[in-house]
């Protein structure tokens, strides 16, 4: 419609208006719009409009009006009964209050709505439901006692509830009572779903609270166990996604999402609305956040994410009513947070941009700000805040660890031991009685606890294996090898026991989503690799003093690591995954560090060599080639870090940063230890220093503290160096010279520090 | 009993039958929710609980029942709908002063206890999505169009009365509440249903 046909709209509807609040009347459309006959339509739907917002607005609740509409014709009658009242309708029939004249009670009578040919479409529901509440046997769901199909109209005598509807009472009653009635609403649905049947139709009006305010579920008219039926009937803010899409299967979950819309709404007396509803402590600030925690967790848009069944949500509840915390996590948290950090984000990027704040402290907002949005659960944060409760667990089970291996070396080395408990059983013992308490607490809530004694538990396994395999000389290693690593324990034996207990250790922190358990898991991946590689001939070369040898049997490390981290991260594990990246990183540092100290690593990958350069008074061999192997490492330590930084994730971060702080100390103490070997000349020591210096100068371009510090400390070393080298340590005059520099520096800053005031 | 008109309702209720009282409760509560909120307007409503005021007016008119002349001409709901013109404010001034002297804290309500009758009305009492689009509807009228609506619609003042209120003569008052009237009626046409 064009503006102008909007405006002439409305000046005719303003001359109706006029006209009938001036004069009382109506004028009639056609001379209206005499001259614009095609605008009669829409004007019409406007007037209409008008004439019942008049008599809305009007309408005085006292004025006598005619009782609600009465059915056509006498009330219903049924042999054996009186017919009292009709007490209301619903979607396919009405409900008359009778009296049963043989045993003097009072039922309800539910009758199908309408003619004939509708009545026969609606029989198949009505016997639907009728065989539906026969087969109940729970108090809170309305009662039937018979069914006479055949009667003129067709009638269920039921149960007669009095009482209030649980959407009318609900706002009156306190959060405990209305949790309570929730309670008792899911066991019963519970009920029927375990005899297969799904109601369907949930929703406040069709639970009514008796007397007592024991509620009782009512019309089952829509109830089903056909997943493959029954879409998109029900009332609407009340039905699953599911219902809404005939291509997905109905289950029992989706009565549990229609639980949690009514909980919601008696939490927060308004219907949820749009993809990602307020939160309805915004709406009643009043309204408990577990119980929130628990509607919205029962709401989920995917079944999978709901609670697997209405019995579940009960006992939820219950956990709420007992003062215990709650299980629910609803995922509509992290997107209502999401949802609102990203603003905050704009913001800080704005101030950075304007100068109100520095680069850094951005960044430090940026990444609280992100942390937030990959939250952990509430109960791993709450467990990192050490609380006695804490401390003492820990301890105790530190405590159980350090006894067993007192308890070990004790009969292993000192034969204290006889005819009392073998080792390997004491170490039994607290391993299996740790992972039963755990277990046992895991499953009872009290996770923090849990983690503390799996972490004891994982710590002992491989203890217990190792001396297990020892006393019954299982996989001992055959006489004579010469690759075992180690005399007391075979190589397979350590293959063995780092295998099970990495299996144990890393299903555990999958389950437990702890950081923690998930840091163990990276040692023990370790302990594996090295076992496995210890086939290798990984003695030999640590023997022969190989570090090169040794950095190529560990390089599988790096990769298995990072394919670890990246696997966890693609899955959604971010607990798991930054502990592997991180300890990709110390692998890859590790590696390149132990291959640069022996001094071929420029050969090995370049094939080349600063030897024939070296000064044949030289005493270290192939000193050059270490010096320029550690500082390539430092540049490469850099490198992977701005690569890590601009290209990986935020999980990936944190090992950058690890490299990040890194990076500087590798890049400088190449000349410390060519310092140190006190060969070639002794000015080294002066550009050592030196670099030191311009390593610190070089913090302020970047902001990178690490820089600033590695530079520090390596002017420390250098000092003592220095003076080292050339005797100094009596000479007080080099106390003074570097107390004057001290002094000099002082001043400098001093200098600048007046310069910049100046200039603002 | 379903038929009962105000008047019949308020004799029972006033010779002490507690059923017609509550009847009259029921029946009023909804319309007068709906009246103090729009009465309070978007601003007020944030800082006022509505419901606070719905039951204060309930108990007031619950002590002043014996006031009410039997034959008043107006409706009953006229004479609750100013119980809660003066609640409001009241309130309103209230709210004003605490403001100006946040550190004094004054209790809102007095704690005086609360006839069952009037808690029953309070805790059925519910606003549909009907009275939700209205309200909505009304609260983006202007001011005086707003005002008009609510004097001769809910507390169905006379044109008279409205005149000398708003200082307009008696047919300005007319044009004002049709010309409020289409306003409302094209702005319910154009929410969203």
């Amino acid at each position: 419609m064009t503006p102008a046909t909007t405006s002439e709209l409305e000046a005719r509807l303003a001359r109706f208006v006029e006209h009938h609040v001036l004069h009382g009347d109506r004028l009639p459309l056609e001379n209206l719009c005499a001259d614009r006959p095609e605008l009669i339509p829409a004007l019409d739907a406007l007037v209409r409009r008008y004439l019942a917002l008049t008599e809305s607005l009007g309408q005085d609740p006292f004025a006598a009006t005619p009782a609600p509409a009465a059915p056509p014709g006498a009330l219903p009658a049924f042999a054996g009964f009186q017919t009292i009242e009709r007490i209301g309708a619903g979607g396919m029939g009405e409900v008359y209050k009778l009296r049963d004249l043989t045993l003097d009670r009072v039922v309800a009578a539910k009758v199908i709505r309408g003619d004939r040919d509708r009545r026969a479409a609606r029989i198949d529901a009505f016997l639907r439901e009728a065989r539906a509440l026969a087969l109940f046997s729970d108090r809170r769901i309305v009662q039937i006692h018979e069914a006479r199909l055949d009667a003129d109209p067709p009638v269920l005598i039921m149960e007669l509830v009095e009482g209030f509807e649980l959407g009318k009472l609900g706002p009156s009653l306190d959060f405990a009572h209305r949790a309570r009635v929730l309670v008792e609403v899911c066991e019963a649905v519970h009920h029927a779903h375990t005899l297969g049947l799904q109601h369907r139709d949930l929703k406040p009006s069709n639970i009514m609270l008796d007397a007592q305010l024991r509620p009782r579920i009512l019309d089952f008219g829509l109830s089903a166990g056909d997943p493959a039926r029954g879409h998109l009937v029900g009332t609407p803010p009340y039905l699953a996604p599911e219902q809404l899409d005939p291509a997905r299967p109905i289950d029992a979950r989706a009565d549990v999402y229609a639980l949690g819309v009514i909980l919601y709404e008696l939490l927060s007396g308004a219907q949820p609305s749009g993809e990602v509803p307020r939160l309805p402590v915004e709406i009643d600030p009043a309204a408990p956040e577990p119980l929130q925690a628990i509607a919205l967790t029962a709401m989920e848009r995917d079944p999978a994410r709901r609670y697997p069944s209405a019995l579940d949500m009960a006992a939820d509840l219950r956990r709420w009513l007992d003062g215990r915390p709650v299980l629910a996590r609803p995922s509509a948290y992290a997107m209502t947070l999401g949802t609102r950090v990203g603003p905050h984000m704009d913001d800080v990027r704005e101030w950075r941009r304007l100068k109100l704040i520095y680069p850094h402290e951005a960044e430090r907002l940026e990444s609280a700000y992100a942390a937030l949005d990959a939250r952990e659960d509430d109960w791993i944060i709450a467990s990192r805040s050490l609380s006695f409760t804490q401390i003492a667990l820990y301890l105790g089970a530190f405590l159980l660890v350090c006894g067993s291996l007192f308890y070990f070396v004790a009969a292993r080395w000192f034969e204290n031991v006889e005819d009392i408990a073998q080792p390997f059983v004491v170490l039994a013992l607290p391993f299996i009685g740790l992972n039963a308490a755990a277990h046992l607490l895991y499953r009872r809530d009290h996770k923090a606890v849990a983690v503390a004694f799996f972490l004891g538990a994982v710590a002992l396994l491989p203890l217990f294996l190792l001396i297990f395999f020892h006393e019954a000389q299982w996989l001992t290693a055959a006489a004579g090898s010469t690759r075992e690593l180690f005399d007391a324990v075979s190589n397979r034996q350590l293959q063995f026991t780092a295998g099970i207990a990495c299996a144990w250790c890393g299903w555990l922190a999958l389950r437990t989503r702890t950081v923690a358990l998930s840091t163990v898991f990276a040692v023990l991946v370790l302990l594996l690799t090295v076992a496995l590689i210890a086939d290798f001939g990984l003695r030999g070369a640590i023997e022969d003093g190989r570090w090169d040898l040794v950095a190529f049997r560990l390089l599988p490390l790096v990769p298995v690591y990072a394919a670890l981290g990246v696997a966890a991260e693609r899955t959604a594990r971010p607990w798991f995954s930054r502990p592997q990246y991180l300890a990709a990183a110390a692998a890859f540092i590790v590696v390149l560090e132990l291959l640069a100290l022996d001094g071929r690593a420029l050969q090995h990958v370049g094939g080349f060599s600063l030897a024939p350069w070296q000064s044949p008074d030289v005493s270290t061999p192939r000193l050059l080639d270490t010096v320029a192997a550690m500082t390539v490492n430092g540049a490469l330590f850099y490198a992977a870090a701005s690569l890590l930084i601009r290209r990986g994730t935020a999980l990936s971060g944190t090992a950058a940063q690890f490299l990040f702080i890194v990076a500087p100390f590798a890049l400088l103490h190449p000349l410390g230890y060519l310092v140190r070997t006190g060969e070639y000349s002794p000015r080294w020591d002066w550009v050592y220093a030196f670099c030191a210096l311009a390593i610190m100068l070089l913090s302020q371009r970047r902001q990178r503290r690490s820089f600033y510090y590695a530079g520090l400390l390596n002017l420390g070393a250098a000092l003592f160096f220095i003076a080292q080298h050339r005797e100094w340590f009596d000479r007080p005059a080099w106390g003074v010279a570097v107390i004057a520099a001290g002094l000099l520096a002082l001043g400098v800053g001093f200098i600048l520090d007046r310069s910049v005031k100046r200039h603002s | 009993m379903l038929g009962d008109t105000g008047s019949e309702l308020l004799e029972r209720a006033k010779a002490g039958s507690p059923e017609a009282l509550n009847l009259v409760y029921e029946r009023a509560a909804g319309r007068l929710l709906a009246f103090i909120r729009l009465r309070l307007g978007r601003d007020l409503r944030a800082r006022l609980e509505s419901r606070d005021i719905l039951q204060a007016t309930l108990l007031k008119s619950f002590q002043r029942l014996g006031d009410l002349r039997g034959n008043d001409t107006r409706s009953l709901m006229a004479w609750l709908a100013r119980i809660a013109e003066h609640e409001i404010r009241d309130c309103a001034d209230h709210q004003h002063r605490q403001r100006r002297d946040a550190a004094r804290e004054v209790p809102l309500d007095d704690e005086a206890p609360v006839p069952a009758i009037t808690r029953s009305a309070l805790s059925r009492v519910i606003l549909d999505e009907e009275a939700l689009r209205l309200e909505s509807a009304i609260d983006s009228l202007r001011a005086d169009h707003r005002d008009v609506i609510l004097m001769r619609k809910f507390e169905e003042l006379s044109f008279a009365e409205i005149a000398a209120r708003t200082g307009r003569s008696e047919d300005a008052a007319r044009m004002l509440l049709a010309r409020a009237m289409t306003a409302l009626t094209l702005k319910l046409s154009e929410m969203p249903r």
